[in-house]
């Protein structure tokens, strides 16, 4: 057997996939070719670096996020749907029965105007204590909502999946801003992501996205419109910062936690950048 | 309306692996309840299966997106089960599953991996410091095409045979050992680019 015919089947040799005639050619070739035999010592060492290789652990929730999806779609009304082939999510329009929005518009401090739905209202009083303890403990104000509306930490490519829709944030925050986290939550009316994001000084502010267009965010707690970044947007004044929301072409962001209508401009630009080239 | 079929009563049991620990063990019933949406069997197949199925995921699309494919696979892992022949060998079943959610999801991002060899052989960092061999190793190993990292982590790091590996992989059984073939050669050239010594 010539060398160029051996190198042909010398990894069936390796591996031990060859029949024993063709292994008895080929080992008789070895015995006689020094570059082969240099061949298969390397196949050895490659191999060896192939199996001891370390591969990243799973994330431990994992199975969380499986078993969330596994319970919803088993639902009559699901919330999530992850994307595979492509074809865009269609939220069910039962899902999208109220809105996450108009909790938050409720949410003045647990005080419910009367839309009788315990599930509402509930939401409310919790969207309310997030934001009055959002000044003092953000990430902790924001887990406990997440918490309780079995939020989700994924990836922007996982929320996607899950939501049908990119989260505008993400992709676009101005710089000096980070994104620390992405959540997904399955609230009573419908399904948000909730983006935390950090700026360089360590605070943190929060941007909830829906693909709906939805009414008034902050029900009859005092606001004012102002025009940012050329947007109408809604500001309610919090302790020592601002909630403000607004309308980017088919999204609709809130932002808990701002610092400032400058902060809000900027965040409005990045976001609308973002849309008109994404 | 599913329909199981229940060949024999066997446990779907694979070869060992390189460490000869038994590489999957699922009894048809839990298969069975699986299929049916018990939450318990499905935990079951999902930690059975979750450490090979994500090494091979992984392989195929990066770290970046080795969890998000992951979770995508074992939904339509589970979506599917009512299709699985029993007569299959379980673990296969699953893995070529994950090979073609990966292979899906790669054909959607159309990307690469792997930085430019040019750059890695000119960066200073890599040629004189004396690089720790597993990353060097990774560095090359980013350099094949994922179906040939698949293949050659199949082969090496899971131990499955070429008639397993031609399964998963959708090739014909007799092209399995010229893939290797391949995936060797290639490996080795970058890995001596780097300045490897065999």
């Amino acid at each position: 057997m010539d060398c160029l015919t051996a190198k042909n089947y010398l990894s069936g040799y390796y591996d031990d996939e060859l029949t024993v005639e063709m292994a008895t050619l080929v080992r008789a070739h070895i015995d006689e070719c020094a570059d082969c035999r240099q061949e298969l010592a390397a196949f050895g060492r490659m191999g060896a670096l192939v199996a001891s290789a370390e591969v990243p652990v799973t994330s431990n929730r994992l199975w969380a996020r499986i078993l969330i999806l596994l319970d919803d779609a088993s639902r009559p009304n699901r919330a999530f749907t992850p994307v595979r082939t492509g074809i865009p999510f269609r939220v069910s329009a039962v899902v999208v029965a109220a809105c996450l929005l108009l909790g938050l518009g409720i949410w003045r401090f647990g005080h419910w105007s009367g839309q009788g739905h315990n599930d509402h209202a509930e939401m409310a009083v919790n969207l309310g204590e997030m934001i009055s303890g959002f000044a003092s403990d953000p990430v902790a104000a924001i887990d406990r909502l997440s918490t309780h509306y079995q939020g989700v930490e994924v990836s922007l490519d996982a929320a996607e999946s899950l939501l049908g829709y990119r989260p505008a944030i993400g992709n676009s925050l101005p710089t000096g801003y980070q994104l620390t986290s992405t959540r997904v939550l399955k609230m009573p009316c419908c399904t948000c992501s909730v983006s935390i994001c950090t700026r360089q000084d360590g605070s943190t502010f929060v941007v909830f996205e829906h693909n709906e267009e939805q009414p008034s965010w902050f029900g009859d707690a005092p606001s004012i419109s102002a025009k940012c970044g050329g947007r109408e947007c809604s500001v309610v004044e919090m302790p020592g910062q601002l909630a403000v929301t607004w309308k980017s072409g088919m999204r609709q962001l809130t932002a808990i936690g701002v610092e400032g209508l400058e902060e809000v401009a900027n965040l409005i630009a990045a976001v609308d950048s973002e849309n008109s080239t994404g | 309306m599913k329909h199981l079929m229940i060949q024999r009563q066997r446990t779907t049991v694979c070869r060992q692996d390189v460490n000869g620990e038994d590489m999957v063990s699922v009894e048809n019933t839990a298969i069975e309840r699986a299929a049916q949406g018990d939450r318990e069997s499905q935990r079951h197949i999902y930690e059975t299966l979750i450490s090979r199925v994500h090494r091979t995921v992984y392989r195929l699309v990066g770290a970046t997106e080795a969890d998000d494919v992951t979770q995508d696979v074992f939904l339509d892992l589970f979506a599917n089960l009512h299709k699985f022949r029993f007569e299959a060998d379980f673990a296969t079943w699953a893995h070529r599953l994950a090979v073609n959610g990966a292979l899906q999801h790669l054909r959607r991002v159309r990307r690469k991996v792997a930085l430019p060899l040019e750059a890695i052989e000119r960066d200073p960092e890599v040629r004189q410091a004396d690089p720790d061999l597993k990353e060097l190793f990774e560095v090359a190993f980013s350099r094949l095409d994922a179906e040939l990292r698949m293949i050659l982590d199949l082969k090496e790091a899971q131990g499955m045979s070429y008639s397993q590996i031609a399964a998963i992989a959708g090739i014909p059984e007799g092209t399995v050992g010229s893939q290797l073939n391949r995936a060797r050669r290639e490996l080795k050239c970058a890995l001596l680019a780097l300045g490897w010594e065999v």
